[in-house]
């Protein structure tokens, strides 16, 4: 009973502490906040995936793409995302957990075998903040057949 | 404290700081071994324990890194005190990112005051961040309180014409606030003399990457729509009454 109660003490004491390492408390840096992945499908697509942190969402409309020189890549198939019908902010789409996108790559990057993308996207976190857009740069190989 | 007391002690004190500084070349080499020197911004023995705490200027602000006394681990994560459950690194960082109130560019600001304006506070907020109409929403609600708005028109290229024509429009907080609360879009033109721009590389310059980033009267600078009780609680804190 005494190392019971002992236990239990400890269990109490420490709560203040977990609360905080396990808390809402720490913001992630949107990188980890939004991890970026991409590989390659096939020989003209890739697939970008963001794995998104529990507690974080993504805007479907502020994702877009280039290549490294900044020319805009267009016919991205994005998937539909969670509807939001906001009174102020209009019809939203999110994503949570994750999301998979096909980028369709130039014939010039094909013939090279290789492709950097520019990929910007946006989000926010449940604690009440949102991320200035994010630019990251992901470099992938493509298989040939 | 007798002479052989105070003699111990002084050996103690320098035998300590001899051990520190060794530690601390340690450290340094080994960090700058991963890190250019120019990021670097600080070494030192943390006051808890010990362990040296690095601090890495990163594209968002301060990093912090702790490294045992012989650099043969790098810790990444926070420091919770057991005790209390503070979050040390997470005061530490906000010690790091804390500005001077009279360095901001409230020239920039949409400001309104009600009551006697002690309590002050800046923002840096995007009129299509969800999070920062919360904000300002609660914000309104409280009285005794300056409210400078920096118009960060970060989050959507559209942010960027609203903020310009708020701020040419004849009464900015009036424009701003109905672009908030109502989503009653300004009408100004967006060529008249404005600092938005100038605003957007300030912020960047301060490392902020979310909005709402908000400043209080002691300088210290925080992150996104905190529940309304510990915003009261921050805001008397930071300006307490005089």
């Amino acid at each position: 009973m005494k190392r019971f109660v002992f236990a239990m003490a400890l269990a109490l004491t420490a709560a203040p502490a977990c609360a905080q390492l396990f808390g809402a408390d720490e913001l992630l840096e949107p990188e980890r906040a939004f991890r970026l992945t991409a590989r390659a499908l096939d020989e003209r697509n890739v697939e970008i995936e963001f794995r998104i942190a529990e507690g974080y969402y993504m805007y479907r409309d502020r994702f877009s793409f280039a290549t490294e020189s900044g020319r805009r890549l267009g016919g991205v198939a994005i998937p539909r995302g969670e509807l939001k019908e906001d009174p102020f902010f209009g019809r939203t789409e999110t994503f949570r957990r994750a999301v998979r996108m096909r980028v369709p790559v130039s014939g010039e990057d094909i013939r090279r075998g290789n492709v950097k993308l520019k990929v910007i996207s946006q989000g926010c976190s449940d604690q009440g903040v949102c991320y200035v857009p994010l630019e990251q740069t992901v470099s992938v190989t493509l298989s040939p057949r | 404290m007798t002479c052989m007391d105070r003699l111990i002690a002084a050996a103690c004190l320098l035998a300590a700081s001899f051990a520190v500084t060794a530690g601390e070349a340690e450290v340094r080499r080994m960090t700058q071994d991963k890190v250019s020197a120019d990021r670097i911004q600080s070494i030192e023995k943390v006051p808890w324990g010990e362990l040296f705490e690095v601090v890495v200027r990163g594209p968002d602000g301060p990093q912090i890194f702790y490294v045992d006394a012989e650099a043969k681990v790098i810790i990444v994560g926070q420091a919770i005190d057991a005790r209390s459950g503070r979050n040390l690194t997470e005061s530490r960082k906000r010690e790091l990112t804390r500005v001077k109130w009279e360095s901001l560019p409230l020239q920039w600001a949409i400001t309104s005051q009600r009551g006697s304006g002690r309590r002050k506070i800046a923002i840096l907020s995007d009129p299509n961040c969800p999070y920062c109409k919360r904000f300002e929403e609660d914000l309104a609600k409280l009285d005794d309180i300056s409210v400078h708005i920096l118009p960060w028109a970060v989050v959507q290229a559209e942010s960027v014409r609203q903020a310009k024509s708020v701020w040419c429009s004849k009464d900015r907080v009036k424009a701003w606030n109905d672009l908030m609360f109502r989503r009653i879009e300004p009408q100004a033109r967006t060529d008249c003399d404005n600092p938005i721009d100038e605003i957007i590389a300030y912020g960047r310059t301060l490392g902020a990457n979310s909005t709402p980033t908000w400043f209080l009267e002691n300088g210290e600078r925080y992150s996104g729509a905190v529940p309304f009780e510990e915003l009261q609680a921050l805001l008397d804190q930071a300006s307490p009454k005089r």
